[in-house]
């Protein structure tokens, strides 16, 4: 018996029943990881000795009767921009390779281990977040369990690879413009963006303080939900933490269905017309839901200039000295970047935030009327590792910033968004949808992700590991 | 603030570098130009958006979805 691809959910259940010990589920995921992971990089650390040492006092409680929690004997692992007691903090960078190592863990690691959750390791990113491909110079591209010869997508580039090549069940990633959306979309998983302030990120490294989110990544919408559930709740170490009630959403969206929810499809700025792997995407997830109102966002490009300038500036600023003293140990894919950020008009930054501010207030009139919009992840499937050029417009545009075309405008003004896995057959390769709510309604983003997940929308085994599951 | 349609990003960034304090490689210099080139034209549409002309209204760190 094999414990891979096993839902999060399903591993519990057998850990609670005894039907498997949290040693073996532990053994199975690491032997696992060190059979896929020299082709997937997707992990910078792999825990084993705390991790089994972990998984024998969950296997010693559950044996006096206890029950340790809603995730017990899961294992998990979290992009390497987590704090994780005893290692550095990379952040995808080779030069917090010198940092000291963390004193303890961030608290979402603490919340998933004190609800039986198994921390397995930390994950490759894109240098400082910086990234929509999951391309690194200075520890290697992360390959996509789809197609390792494709992009997983970044920033979150290991937390998608590892979640959909069956390495485990949950990751946790960041996503400032799209980082946990993108590689969701390329590798065909389910992720879930909260709303700004929802979840803190005490204990993680920052991008872009405005715009930074963290959240979970799963394989199913229960292991979403259970993940969700656990990582809620007020901390006063990060300003931006909102103190709300959690949602108790593993109690409440299962039988609630679609209900009343006013759902349409975005249009304008979030045309697919000229990107048909998004457009069949799109064109599937709407006729299942029977979805034929659409509705306009407007302001939903100068939303996206404002993140984009917003983004550059702030990361930019936090990256300052090191970009004056050690420019050459950045990835160049990245240091141009910033560079460029750390040179830009400061009245173009206020700009920026007034556009964006205004944006906000444009989209909380649409929620007047919508309850949920639809909109495509990405405009494409996973690229080609070393691809540079995305066509939008007819007009040669560069890749990487606009992977995140469609995820940018979104964080700019913190809706949750939850992205649902599709399959392109045409292409053979997996691309979300994005299932956005108005601001603190993650669990509606949910119950349409379930209903969705129902008929069919669910992330697959990519056809290479599922023969090595087989065999 | 109006940009300049003949804005030359070649020599902006040889100003900003002395004022930054970073030193831009030759071999790095292109590529940062078009990043500066890329951010101007998202700041050119920014300056499109109609705004108030008095309006310092920031969104900086917000609660989602409050409208005031």
């Amino acid at each position: 018996m094999t414990s891979a691809f096993w839902s999060a959910t399903t591993i519990c259940d057998a850990v609670k029943a005894q039907r498997i010990s949290a040693v073996a589920v532990v053994e199975q995921h690491l032997a696992r990881i060190a059979q896929l992971d020299t082709e997937i990089n997707a992990f910078t650390h792999v825990l084993s000795e705390r991790a089994l040492l972990r998984a024998q006092k969950l296997d010693q409680q559950i044996a006096k009767g206890r029950n340790p929690g809603p995730l017990c004997g899961v294992p998990f692992a979290v992009k390497n921009l987590f704090d994780v007691k005893g290692i550095s903090t990379l952040a995808g960078a080779k030069i917090n390779a010198d940092h000291k190592p963390a004193d303890k863990d961030a608290l979402l690691i603490a919340r998933m281990e004190s609800q039986g959750a198994i921390l397995l390791g930390a994950l490759g990113m894109g240098e400082y977040a910086y990234d929509f491909t999951g391309e690194n110079c200075h520890f290697g591209n992360c390959a996509n369990p789809w197609n390792t010869n494709h992009m997983t997508g970044g920033s979150s580039s290991g937390s998608g690879a590892a979640v959909a090549g069956g390495l485990v069940p949950i990751t946790l990633g960041s996503d400032t413009n799209g980082s946990i959306r993108v590689p969701a979309s390329f590798c065909g998983i389910f992720g879930l963006k909260p709303t700004y302030g929802r979840l803190p990120r005490t204990g993680t490294f920052p991008f872009c303080d405005s715009f930074d989110h963290l959240g979970p990544m799963t394989r199913t919408v229960s292991d979403l939900v259970a993940a969700f559930d656990v990582l809620q709740g007020y901390d006063k170490g990060d300003h931006a933490c909102a103190n709300r009630n959690p949602l108790t959403c593993s109690e409440n969206i299962w039988n609630e269905g679609l209900g009343s929810l006013r759902i349409k499809r975005a249009k304008g700025f979030f045309d697919t017309s000229e990107f048909p792997a998004a457009q069949r995407a799109m064109d599937k997830v709407c006729n299942a839901l029977s979805i034929s109102e659409t509705v306009d966002i407007p302001g939903a490009a100068d939303g996206r200039a404002a993140a984009y300038l917003i983004t550059n500036i702030e990361g930019s600023r936090l990256h300052l000295k090191n970009l004056q003293t050690q420019p050459e140990s950045f990835d160049p894919d990245t240091r141009d970047r910033f560079i460029a950020g750390a040179m830009l008009p400061a009245s173009w930054y206020v700009r920026a935030q007034q556009v964006r501010q205004k944006f906000r207030q444009q989209v909380n009139e649409v929620f007047r009327h919508t309850d949920i919009i639809l909109v495509p992840a990405t405009p494409c499937t996973a690229p080609k590792q070393g691809e540079k050029v995305l066509m939008i417009g007819g007009k040669a545009q560069m890749l990487r910033p606009n992977l995140g075309i469609f995820t940018q405008p979104i964080s700019a003004i913190g809706v949750p968004s939850c992205v649902v896995p599709t399959f392109d057959e045409e292409l053979n390769m997996p691309i979300g949808v994005q299932v956005i709510a108005r601001p603190w309604q993650e669990d509606w983003c949910l119950r349409v992700a379930a209903v969705l997940e129902d008929m069919g929308f669910c992330s697959r085994v990519p056809e290479r590991l599922n023969a090595d599951e087989q065999n | 603030m109006t940009i300049p349609s003949e804005f030359d990003t070649a020599a902006y960034l040889s100003q900003m570098e002395t004022v930054t304090g970073i030193s831009v490689q030759d071999e790095w210099r292109s590529a940062v130009i078009a990043h500066i080139e890329n951010a101007t034209r998202m700041a050119r549409a920014l300056e499109d958006v109609s705004i108030e002309n008095h309006s310092l209204d920031l969104a900086g760190v917000f609660v989602a979805g409050e409208t005031r």
